[in-house]
């Protein structure tokens, strides 16, 4: 049988079929010329709040955070868009050209089941193609507020693109398993909402079923010196009420105490959400290039959506170390002084008037690279996902039919 | 130089390679769809498919298509066993399905196109638009080259859908009810055109309801009953082998009655008031009785089988239905 053969004739047989099958009708334009429309007016209406949004009141004014923060919101809109049409180029294609009675025609030319799945597959994904190549300028307004460069916007675009193929490919796989083409499209939005709000919504769910209660090494005060302290810190504030700056904590006589604390375990539950669109696109995204080398500081300083989830779930990807500094954590609730994040990802000490205090503390820091990416792991999971439903299809489609689903009609 | 020596020069004319058929056996749970068919179907000759509905024609059609494996049986197209060389018995046969779907939006001349590159090795010499337009021309369809193919009526995209399973020129031809949704000039030219194909060698097999169409056309006939080929030989032998009805009409119905009477032959009452029905054994018999009213002055002008010799089998066939 040539199931699996594949030659370039058939495959552009089938794609020159079906892509001017689709083409010809006057009514794909208009719904072309509408969502270019909705998503110029979305883009507007988003690069009109990010100002405010910043808390920038003055028109026109705009941080270093505007263009991040626009260029992130608009590629998820534009993500979110095409995850939603995807599904309508593909759902039907197999199961409703059975119904139209054009499906047998192709399979009992020399066509093979590879050839007419794939070329369906490519003609569905030039077509949502077009619809997301309309928007790309849109995307590139972003750039306008600066940050943002012309590299980032072609492979974050790259990536929306090879979602929207493997959302193709599943569309493709459900068509092909049920026959009413109702079913197809319900399983095939289904399956975008489970990869993208169910498996949040899981993760989240299983958060309470990760926390355990555990020792943990904790560097600070015992609970004499602790009491000790407090003592003296109350005198203190007796004496000088009107102080600026406080007496600083007795660090010194940090040390390592066990205590049993609720540990969260996220690192156990992470990946399930590594093959959701959106954290793909947003880990995938080139840093903008203002970012630093740790992403945390970046994250919290900018307001770029995308730097936002990677952090988030790289952060949780990080395994439990079972230590905690409250030592350092002593100067964060004491006047005068002030705990920032050092370029190196490190916690340090500085007092109101910008002097470094030196505290040295045992505790080991993670700080979350930028250089440890986790969408190859997603989109890898989605790639086999989508070669997995189009290996289905294929199946489907191979002739002679030896066993035939209840219901199916050959020709 | 002697004839042996003659016959032995020429080597024997091998017969170009049909539809061959045996034990073919295909089931839908327990639906016996096709339950042990065949037959031989020789090339350069239309072979008729006839069967009542649900006699398993268009499943024995999408198994000879390579659509559908049999569960047992075997059977070799085009000189290609379908189990062995599924993909090069496909390329050489022409499958047209009873329901003809089209691309609405593409035109005749690109689903024609379409289908000869998908059945093409090499696209270049498969699909000239010479070739194109000589097949549109062949079905009568050369002023809708460039209409698409949503505007054509029922008849006319069933001789596109004949046009689309002639494209690729190939040996075997399979056809479930081609004639249906045809008008009657269409019907006339698509007998003319089987018989043409059968002409050039070949192999027709066509499946139809439409038996007086198919009376005048076919070479040979395969009768469907249940799932089985059915041995005509032996049925019509079984169910009073020669005995067929007769429309007999006379300028004076009344005198034909009587004179039938006389003769002591049972009549039927016909489908309009001067027509009388009798059952006859044979020509032999027809042609005593015509000869015989003439001399008793009936004024006989018409005497005629009333049904073709496909529909009494089929109708014969009909009976074990009951």
């Amino acid at each position: 049988m040539n199931t699996w053969q594949l030659s370039w004739s058939g495959l552009r047989t089938v794609t020159g079929l079906e892509l001017r099958q689709r083409i010809r009708s006057k009514r794909w334009i208009w719904v072309l010329a509408a969502w270019f429309v909705v998503i110029g007016a979305v883009t507007w209406l988003i690069l009109a709040a990010v100002p405010t949004l910043l808390g920038l009141n003055l028109p026109g004014e705009h941080g270093s955070s505007a263009g991040p923060l626009a260029f992130g919101t608009i590629t998820f809109f534009v993500l979110g868009m095409g995850l939603i049409i995807a599904p309508a180029f593909t759902a039907t294609s197999i199961n409703g050209d059975r119904a139209a009675g054009t499906l047998a025609l192709l399979q009992a030319t020399r066509l093979s089941a590879l050839e007419i799945a794939l070329g369906k597959l490519i003609a569905a994904w030039l077509t949502a193609a077009v619809f997301l190549v309309v928007v790309l300028p849109f995307i590139a307004l972003s750039m306008i507020w600066g940050d943002i460069s012309i590299v980032q916007v072609l492979l974050t675009f790259l990536v929306v693109f090879a979602e929207v193929a493997v959302i193709c490919a599943i569309g493709i796989g459900w068509s092909s398993l049920l026959n009413r083409t109702a079913m197809s499209t319900m399983m095939t939005y289904l399956s975008v909402v489970f990869l993208t709000v169910i498996s949040l919504i899981v993760m989240g769910l299983l958060v309470p079923l990760v926390v355990t209660r555990e020792e943990v090494r904790v560097w600070g005060l015992s609970q004499a010196v602790q009491n000790e302290w407090d003592a003296q810190a109350s005198e203190y504030w007796e004496k000088n009420p009107d102080a600026q700056v406080g007496p600083p904590p007795p660090t010194g006589k940090c040390t390592w105490n066990t205590e049993v604390e609720r540990v969260s375990h996220l690192d156990r539950i992470w990946w399930i959400s590594v093959a959701n669109p959106f954290v793909i696109v947003a880990d995938a995204a080139p840093l903008p290039p203002a970012a630093a080398k740790d992403l945390g500081e970046y994250s919290s300083s900018s307001a770029d959506p995308l730097a936002i989830i990677r952090y988030a779930v790289r952060r949780m990807a990080q395994p439990e170390t079972l230590e905690r500094d409250a030592c350092l954590q002593l100067y964060g609730s004491m006047p005068g002084y002030q705990l920032n994040q050092a370029p190196d990802g490190t916690l340090e000490v500085t007092t109101s008037d910008g002097t470094r205090v030196n505290v040295s503390s045992p505790v080991k820091r993670q700080p979350v690279s930028v250089d440890t990416p986790i969408w190859p792991w997603g989109l890898g999971v989605n790639v086999l996902l989508g070669g997995f439903m189009l290996w289905v299809a294929v199946r489907r489609l191979a002739i002679p039919y030896r066993k035939l689903a209840p219901g199916t009609r050959v020709a | 130089m002697t004839v042996e020596e003659l016959a032995v020069a020429q080597p024997p004319e091998v017969a170009p390679p049909g539809i061959e058929a045996v034990g073919l056996r295909r089931w839908f749970g327990d639906v016996h769809a096709v339950d042990g068919v065949s037959f031989e179907a020789p090339a350069g000759a239309v072979t008729a498919l006839i069967g009542p509905n649900g006699s398993g024609k268009t499943t024995l059609l999408l198994l000879l298509a390579g659509l559908l494996a049999p569960d047992a049986g075997r059977a070799v197209v085009a000189g290609h066993d379908l189990a062995a060389e599924s993909l090069a018995a496909r390329a050489a046969t022409g499958w047209m399905p009873d329901s003809f779907g089209t691309w609405d939006a593409l035109t005749c001349s690109e689903i024609l196109t379409a289908f000869a590159h998908a059945y093409a090795i090499d696209r270049k010499v498969a699909a000239t638009p010479v070739k194109v337009a000589e097949l549109l021309e062949r079905v009568h369809l050369s002023e809708f080259a460039q209409r698409p193919a949503r505007v054509l009526s029922r008849g006319q995209k069933q001789r596109l859908g004949l046009a689309r399973a002639l494209v690729h020129d190939p040996q075997v031809l399979l056809l479930d009810e081609p004639a249906s949704g045809l008008d009657p000039r269409s019907r006339i030219e698509l007998r003319d055109l089987l018989r043409e194909l059968a002409t050039e060698g070949k192999t027709v097999l066509v499946s139809s309801h439409v038996l007086s169409e198919l009376e005048e056309v076919y070479d040979h006939a395969v009768f469907l009953s249940k799932g089985r080929t059915v041995d005509v030989a032996a049925s019509a032998q079984a169910s009073a082998p020669t005995m067929r009805g007769w429309r007999l009409e006379a300028l004076d119905p009344a005198g034909l009655r009587s004179f039938l009477d006389s003769i002591a032959v049972p009549w039927t009452q016909g489908s309009s008031a001067g027509e009388v029905v009798v059952s006859l054994a044979g020509y032999d018999s027809a042609a005593d009785l015509a000869r015989s009213a003439i001399s008793a002055g009936v004024s006989l002008h018409t005497i005629a089988p009333v049904a073709g010799r496909l529909e009494q089998t089929y109708l014969a066939l009909n009976e074990e239905r009951i």
